[in-house]
């Protein structure tokens, strides 16, 4: 890689830190050497680099002197690496020619023990600080131009909602729907927990509401053809259905999937599952209670005691779905409510293994107890056996509710309580978005607490359960929260990001592709240039992660801000022979209580207690007769302010012995 | 402690996790050896075999590298990534005569003061009795 | 505006924030990151709970559209055309919030400890401190909890004598000594001469008597004096420029010379008599105070550069100030004397307190020897001049006061000296007439005196009894009946009270001429050293302000705190009644024959025998070890709390949720048996932050082999409404926490990592691992060998043996059976309640609570984070229980909303 012109005019600010520094390291040698190197124009120390009066100081060496770089060595970079930035912002310098080093949380308070070695590595740190800035580049931050329109797979409740407030935050917004009619799973159902409202009548609010936004656009029996483009730039090819041949092409600054979920469908024979049998799904159930009105029966027949059995196709340690599918538990017990609110003298017994009526809809479980539904709780290694006869279902189980004794019960219906799957299309989705699966088969975030919306292909979102099962309102939190991200990116025609991205070389690349293969967020692609092809990185993509770099057998690859000649500048720097004249005697001066100069009167009788030997808290307890606990509060207090330590565990490896601090064994 | 016998140790650190973590034990001013130097970066999957050879070069008698783990925010294959670029570094250090016992790897959080300063009480350990 | 800095008011917050919109984020706490902050690592993934919480604490806390009000609670939100009026009261945190290097040197010097909220109270921590290790923004913060010391309250001259008394008390003298110069100059006078009127609020005085708070004082200063007979020199690094002069070197305009020398300016002060000192070296007697203390604690003003003119009396304050200064102080005390004007006042032989008491200290002594004398007044001057004219010789010396003993504004130490030392207290009697021959005085005729209704003072007023003169012979007759201020020769250019007292701003000082103002007695009128000091102090302050350029009234003087209720300090039950040390004065016969010092200094043993008297009725202890220990000079007692003003469009609630406290399950003696513990705590053990060096128990640090969880504790019971002793926290609460079931197994996987010898069993009702991810979790802890056992636990109770271990009596729902099982440490799997104080401050329409006290959410199914009132959303637990991965999501949702509200307005 080409020797960039290294910095000529650095300025060097060692912090005091008002002695956090000073007290431990010997600032004003280390500003006096660090003085004399060649390309450093200003070496000084300041009380406070944070302070406002230092910051101003600088902001004039930077402008009078034409500094071309500076290095601050003061506190963790976390705390003041954007202070400094501004400075040099402020400046006219680029903010990049700026370098921290942590000569405080990495040195002087680490090492307060050490406080003449303290200072060597000080001067290491420093140097390489000074090495790094000296071939630091001058970096802009990298512009994406974003289309302020959002695609929107799926029209159930998440990407109806979701699509609302996109379009109410000044987006347009396309919304695209498999299905003849939108609502997803909702599309016709009846009441749903815990409010009762129907789903069709919520699916019809949200409709309203599309209606009077001109930005939506909806799609219906419409599905994603092809997706081009990248970050801000998508093109996304949709086919409808009925249209024959007709592909529309729609620009998307950010897509947001809200593919939903499919109801499991039990095996053959599945706890006595069959076509047109007496055992059915929870979903026929559902729709067979909602259109009765006066008497619940199936099949001619009046129902009047059914069983529902749980966790059918579910949290199955051995089986294909490993998972809880979270909201069936409640939608059971929720119907079997709605049953006895409509119909009377309906017996109802739940043959469940945990009831996760978690949250507010325990009330639900309660009630269902109070209406005289009967719960039996069985094991996953020993199932319910189910035979269906003619007109009724025999059930047996060995209820863990009493000792595991049998039951045996005929059910005129037996509901096959079944949660959500992924759905048989989403691999298909999953190609054509380029992200990725887990291991449950639904749709992986990057990570489920900091970027729970987020897919590892930069702005394309998940909402609702095509991530996993969800009730409806985390469904539509999770794609409202989507929405919320999208807008926040979109919003502007551009948006800056950190130039932290990886950078080939062009000359010493010789494409290979294994730069590419390891690339999770798809940002690196193949180009021609002069003839050759080499890797080339889609700057808004790459998260500076830095992973390629190592993995390229040309060494062609480098990150900004950790090139080869600053990593291996800074490596130098440590090991630059240093000339220090420290006084021996400045060693370990650390007062043995930090500073602290006055005890509570308890802390007095357990130091005099330790000042022989260790102890355990019992022996301190007994000796000092003050209550144990009240010792362990005290003590577990002393260690923490470093007047007391452990020293090791007694023989029984149950109580540690804790000595006074500083004190030999 | 004597300073010149000290092994000098270079470790890598990342941004978000270990380097904090590193900062927690000058923060609760739990102690280590001096001759610990730091360099952070975004992820430990990013360190090239040739920063840790210069390493040696320079007169570092051991490097280690305060992973991220599980924990990355970049990749799920982090720790994955990063065994490869130890194992590519040892194979070096191996050709060069340097013992691979002088590089190590342990996933450090930002809570992990402590785990940190043993880790470090260690290696420098290790590399003593390397010497 | 975003109420509450959790996880899910920070998401909220920075969603909106990178949406463009101007976030205020209103935290009650010290630093944002909510509860998750406390945890170790979270489930399913068993990720950091740090690693993952911290990189978003730091962009909330630097994000350029979001402002941080932390330690701050919502006082009112009113709905305006704008969308909300906000009064936000911001708690002082004595921290300069810029100047604070997060350093902990504070902290470790601050001898006070206290229980430890971020660890859940399983250790202690400083009163100085910063709130965890993790918190952001690292600033330390002083617990002063709105109280101090009665002591410290009744000073006014904002002295801290339990401060120093606690200094004393552990033999940090000379800290007590820079505690004190940090307000008051002159300890070595007041040592011996203040009038103290600590002690009379002292609550000890209310058990048997009060601490020796003066006489604490004498002994640190003098202790002090002899160690530097002259004073360190002290560096002051500000120079400001300007020069101020300060008319008049008694107490207040000593204080003000001090205080305006250490904010840089350059101070001469003008003084009329011969010495400095004003009434300090003027008129009080040397058996009170010997000039040589005097003079010592007068060096520590002039050591700082203070120049001190004496024998220039100040004629023109115009021409002083035409000298180059750029403000001035005046302090010229009341030095003039009131006349009994009757007749043969002018005889020779009646002269005036002050003359005579000056006379007797820097001039000719008066002989008085056989003499006998006469003081007229009731005041301390009256007893000075009493005491003196005995040592000086006088065979009788009487007090003549018009009113009883009760009125005598005279000190009561003082007044009880004088009478041992054989002083005449002939009181309810008035001088009508002084007689005499050849112009000198022999006679004087009294009346005597009845009381009548109290008068405007407060006091009775005497009326003449007619008829009852009599006369009584006397060779010497010190008029002591009131003093006034010398201020005549300011009258043209200050404007002063019928009294000659000059007109100020009570609270800034300040006269009518911006760059005059002027303190102590000649403004308050005859008082005391310390009242004047601390006027002197006040002046300087604002002075301070004035030549900054700053308007005054934007400051607030002082750094006190109201006195705690004494009675709470009473009701101590550890109290013991320690009585007071015998006076340690010279005997009478052989003081009077001098001027020699009556009162003798503490020794050391005194002195600690009488500091430990001190009941330690304050939180914080003011000693300022945090102020001296701070090397970014950012701690400031001054700190007041404040009242901001904000407008928002829109509010975001999303204060969080409360731990159910386990005490409100009585059978389960959370509280009383300390291996008894909640969920929070033992998060707190095993969290790489933890206050313990293991997990180890806190009954008495064992490390425990065999822990149970009791899930469902305060969640799921509708029991708890009979246990009503305490607050709404206790109501029953139906419903599932949502979250109790995971952080047990989360738990107890950790545990098997930290102590793989451990048994742990979960005692549960249902296992809700729903989330995703959650249900493998529990079944990879299953097969570790979490033993997980259905049951519920009716009681628990401390093992007979009394080595800690605690039995569960249990109901096993698989077999039925009821069994008392044996574990060494108990966790209880506490759940959530609603945290919802915040509605308090809606003073129009508050949105409305559902029925388990959450904040109703009125559209659950499509629009989750609306309220009952428009423009107000909710997010996380706030409006329901919910886990880390929910509250996100919930504040994303919200922010979303918000955003599309504001967007459609």
């Amino acid at each position: 890689m080409e020797e960039k012109q290294k910095k000529q005019r650095i300025g060097v600010y060692i912090c005091h830190c008002g002695g956090n520094i000073s007290d431990y390291v010997d600032v004003e040698q280390l500003r006096d050497i660090v003085g004399q190197e060649e390309n450093v124009a200003v070496s000084k120390n300041v009380m406070f680099a944070c302070a406002d009066s230092n910051q101003k100081e600088m902001i004039k060496d930077i402008q009078e002197k034409h500094l071309d770089g500076i290095v601050v060595a003061s506190c963790s970079p976390k705390l003041h690496l954007h202070t400094f930035r501004g400075v040099a912002e402020r400046a006219g310098l680029n903010p990049y020619n700026y370098v921290q080093v942590n000569v405080r949380e990495q040195c002087s308070w680490a090492h307060s023990d050490h406080p003449d070695q303290a200072s060597y590595k000080a001067a290491g740190l420093i140097r390489a600080g000074i090495r790094r800035v000296s071939s630091s580049e001058a970096l802009t931050n990298i512009e994406v131009k974003a289309t302020k329109s959002v695609v929107v797979i799926g029209a159930g409740l998440a990407g109806m909602r979701a699509s609302i407030d996109l379009a109410r935050m000044g987006n347009q917004v396309v919304l695209v729907e498999k299905e003849p009619v939108a609502g997803g799973q909702m599309a016709g159902k009846g009441p749903v927990f815990p409010t009762n409202q129907k789903g069709q009548e919520l699916v019809n609010t949200l409709l309203g509401e599309i209606r009077k936004l001109p930005k939506i656009t909806l799609f219906t029996s419409a599905t994603v053809d092809k997706v081009t483009g990248s970050i801000g730039n998508f093109k996304v090819d949709i086919k409808v259905n009925g249209t024959p041949g007709e592909v529309m092409s729609f620009p998307a600054g950010a897509i947001l999937v809200t593919t939903g979920y499919e109801s499991y469908i039990p095996k053959e024979g599945e706890y006595g599952f069959t076509e047109g049998g007496r055992v059915i799904t929870m979903k026929e159930f559902e729709k067979m209670v909602d259109s009765s009105n006066s008497s619940l029966s199936y099949k001619g027949k009046p129902v009047k005691t059914i069983a529902y059995i749980y966790c059918v196709g579910m949290r199955q340690t051995k089986g294909e779905n490993k998972y809880c599918s979270r909201s069936c538990c409640t939608a059971a017990i929720h119907s079997s409510i709605m049953v006895h609110e409509k119909f009377k003298g309906i017996k109802a017994f739940h043959l469940y293994r945990d009831i996760r009526t978690y949250g507010k809809n325990e009330i639900l479980y309660e009630k269902s107890s109070r209406l005289g539904d009967t719960f039996l709780m069985y094991q996953e290694k020993e199932p319910p056996s189910v035979v269906q006869g003619k007109n009724i279902v025999n059930v047996k189980i060995k209820d863990s509710l009493t000792k595991k004794r049998e039951l045996e019960l005929d059910a005129d219906l037996v509901v096959l309580v079944t949660g959500m799957v992924p759905r048989n299309d989403s691999q298909d989705i999953a190609n054509k978005l380029k992200i990725p699966i887990g291991n449950d088969k639904f749709f992986n975030e990057i990570h489920p607490k900091l970027r729970p919306v987020e897919t590892v292909i930069n702005w394309v979102f998940l909402g609702g359960s095509c991530q996993g099962p969800k009730n409806i309102t985390e469904s539509v939190q999770s794609a409202m929260a989507a929405s919320a991200k999208i807008n926040a990116i979109i919003r502007k025609d551009t948006l800056e990001l950190e130039p932290i991205v990886a950078r080939i070389d062009a000359e010493a690349c010789t494409w290979c592709g294994k730069c590419q293969e390891v690339c999770e967020y798809d940002a690196i692609f193949q180009i021609e240039t002069n003839g050759k092809v080499v890797a080339s990185v889609n700057d808004p993509v790459c998260k500076g992660c830095g992973i390629c770099a190592p993995i390229c057998p040309a060494d062609a690859i480098d990150i900004a801000q950790y090139t080869n000649a600053e990593i291996e500048g800074m490596i130098d720097g440590f090991s630059q022979q240093v000339d220090l004249n420290i006084e021996k005697g400045k060693s370990g001066q650390e007062g043995d209580a930090g500073g602290m100069k006055d005890f509570p009167q308890i802390w007095k009788s357990i130091m005099e207690n330790l000042s022989e030997e260790p102890k355990t808290i019992p022996q301190i307890a007994a000796g000092i007769q003050q209550p144990s606990e009240l010792v362990t509060w005290h003590l577990m207090t002393m260690n923490k302010y470093y007047i007391v330590e452990s020293a090791g565990i007694d023989d029984n490896d149950e109580y540690f012995l804790y000595k006074l601090k500083n004190q030999a064994k | 402690m004597e300073t010149k016998k000290s092994p000098r140790i270079l470790v890598f650190s990342t941004d978000k996790i270990s380097d904090p973590g590193i900062d927690q034990a000058g923060l609760r001013k739990i102690h280590y050896s001096p001759t610990v130097y730091t360099i952070s970066l975004p992820c430990s999957s990013g360190i090239k075999p040739r920063w840790v050879m210069r390493a040696f070069e320079q007169g570092f008698d051991g490097v280690f590298i305060a992973a991220d783990g599980h924990e990355c925010s970049y990749s799920s294959r982090c720790p994955e990534f990063t065994n490869k670029i130890i194992e590519e570094c040892q194979k070096q250090m191996t050709e060069k005569g340097i013992s691979p016992k002088r590089i190590r790897m342990a996933a450090i959080c930002s809570v992990c003061a402590e785990p940190f300063a043993s880790h470090m009480a260690n290696f420098t350990k290790i590399l003593a009795e390397l010497s | 505006m975003v109420i509450g800095g959790g996880i899910a008011g920070q998401e909220a917050a920075l969603s909106l924030a990178n949406m463009d919109y101007k976030v205020l984020l209103v935290e009650k706490g010290l630093s944002i990151g909510g509860k998750m902050i406390q945890l170790s690592k979270v489930f399913p993934t068993l990720d950091c709970a740090a690693c993952i919480t911290t990189p978003k604490m730091s962009e909330t806390a630097r994000h350029s559209n979001i402002t941080l009000l932390l330690n701050s609670e919502i006082d009112s939100i009113k709905r305006n055309e704008k969308g909300f009026h906000l009064e936000i009261n911001k708690n002082p945190r004595y921290v300069k919030p810029e100047a604070c290097t997060g350093c902990q040197e504070c902290e470790m010097a601050c001898p006070e400890v206290r229980s430890d909220e971020y660890n859940a109270h399983l250790a202690g921590r400083k009163v100085a401190y910063i709130p965890f290790s993790l918190a952001n923004p690292r600033i330390a913060v002083i617990e002063r909890q709105d109280t101090s010391a009665p002591c410290i309250a009744a000073c006014p001259g904002g002295v801290k004598p339990y401060g120093y008394i606690s200094l004393v008390r552990n033999g940090q003298y000379e800290e007590a000594m820079h505690l004190h110069m940090e307000d008051i100059p002159i300890p070595g006078s007041l040592g011996r001469a203040c009038y103290s009127p600590c002690q009379g609020e002292c609550t000890r005085a209310s058990l048997e008597a009060t601490v020796d708070i003066r006489r604490i004082k004498r002994f640190f200063a003098e202790d002090f004096y002899l160690k530097y007979p002259e004073s360190p020199p002290r560096l002051i690094e500000k120079n400001s420029g300007k020069k101020i002069a300060i008319v008049g070197s008694g107490p207040a305009g000593l204080t003000a010379a001090y205080h305006l020398a250490l904010a840089g300016h350059k101070v001469k002060i003008f003084e009329a008599a011969p010495e400095a000192g004003g009434m300090l070296k003027l008129t009080l007697p040397a058996y009170r105070l010997p000039n040589t203390v005097v003079d010592r604690d007068i060096e520590n003003i002039t050591s700082l550069g203070v120049e001190i003119e004496c024998n220039h009396p100040v004629g023109s304050l115009h021409k002083i100030k035409e000298q180059n200064y750029d403000a001035v102080f005046v302090a010229v005390g009341t030095h003039k004397t009131s006349k009994m004007n009757i007749p043969g006042s002018d005889l020779k032989g009646v002269v005036s307190c002050l003359d005579f008491l000056r006379e007797s200290k820097i001039r000719l002594k008066t002989d008085l020897t056989g003499k006998k004398v006469m003081v007229i007044g009731g005041g301390n001057t009256a007893m000075d001049s009493a005491r003196t004219a005995l040592r000086l010789g006088a065979s009788i010396v009487s007090i003549i006061y018009r009113r009883s003993r009760e009125e005598m504004p005279a000190w009561k130490d003082e007044i009880h000296e004088a009478e041992e030392e054989g002083i005449h207290f002939e009181l309810l009697r008035n001088p009508v007439k002084f007689a005499g021959a050849d112009g000198r005085i022999s006679q004087v005729i009294l009346i005597k005196m009845a009381l009548g209704e109290p008068d405007a003072s407060g006091r009775r007023k005497p009326i003449e009894l007619q008829g009852s003169e009599y006369t009584e012979d006397v060779d010497f007759v010190i008029e002591a009946i009131g003093l006034s201020p010398t201020t005549s020769a300011f009258s043209k250019e200050l404007e002063l009270e019928k009294d000659g007292r000059i007109k100020t701003d009570s609270n800034t000082l300040q006269t009518a001429v911006p760059w005059l103002f002027a303190g102590g007695d000649s403004v308050s009128g005859s008082s005391t050293i310390i009242e004047a000091a601390g006027q002197g102090k006040r002046a300087a302050f604002y002075m301070d302000k004035y030549l900054q350029g700053l308007e005054l009234e934007n400051f607030e003087f002082g750094d006190k705190l109201p006195a705690v209720d004494k009675k709470k300090i009473l009701a101590r039950p550890d109290i013991k009644l320690k009585p007071a040390l015998d006076e340690k004065v010279r005997p009478v016969a052989e003081r009077i024959k001098d001027f020699n010092e009556v009162e003798f200094t503490f020794t050391e043993e005194e002195v600690h025998q009488s500091a430990d008297r001190c009941l330690d009725c304050s939180n914080c202890r003011e000693c300022h070890q945090c102020v001296t220990a701070c090397p970014a000079y950012a701690i400031d007692f001054s700190q007041k709390k404040e009242i901001v003003n904000a407008y928002a469009s829109s509010v975001i609630i999303a204060s969080g949720f409360n731990l159910f406290n386990a005490a409100y399950k009585p059978q389960y003696l959370f509280n009383q048996l300390p291996n008894v513990i909640d969920a929070m705590q033992m998060d707190r053990l095993i969290a790489p932050t933890r206050p313990y060096n293991n997990v180890l128990r806190p009954g008495d640090g064992k490390t425990p082999g065999n822990i149970a969880y009791v899930l469902c504790t305060g969640s799921r019971d509708s029991s708890l409404e009979n246990f009503r002793s305490c607050s709404v926290a206790a109501t029953n609460n139906p419903i599932c926490s949502q979250i109790c079931c995971m952080y047990s197994l989360k738990q107890a996987q950790l545990l098997m990592g930290a102590l793989p010898m451990a048994d742990i069993t979960i005692y549960y009702m249902d296992i809700r691992a729903f989330g995703k991810g959650y249900e493998e979790f529990y079944q990879q802890s299953k097969s570790m060998g979490v033993n997980l056992v259905k049951a519920k636990v009716a009681r628990i109770k401390g093992k007979e043996d009394g080595k800690g271990d605690v039995v569960l009596r249990i109901e096993d729902v698989e077999t039925g059976q009821v069994k008392e099982m044996n574990h060494d440490l108990v966790v209880l799997s506490v759940g959530m309640m609603p945290e919802n104080a915040v509605l308090k401050s809606f003073k129009d329409s508050s949105p409305a609570l559902d029925q388990f006290n959450y904040i109703k959410q009125t559209d659950l199914l499509l629009n989750p984070s609306r309220t009952s009132v428009e423009g107000v959303f909710v997010a996380g637990t706030s409006a329901a229980p919910m886990d880390i991965p929910d509250s996100i999501l919930s504040a994303g949702a919200a922010a979303s909303e918000v955003a599309a509200y504001l967007n459609q307005q």
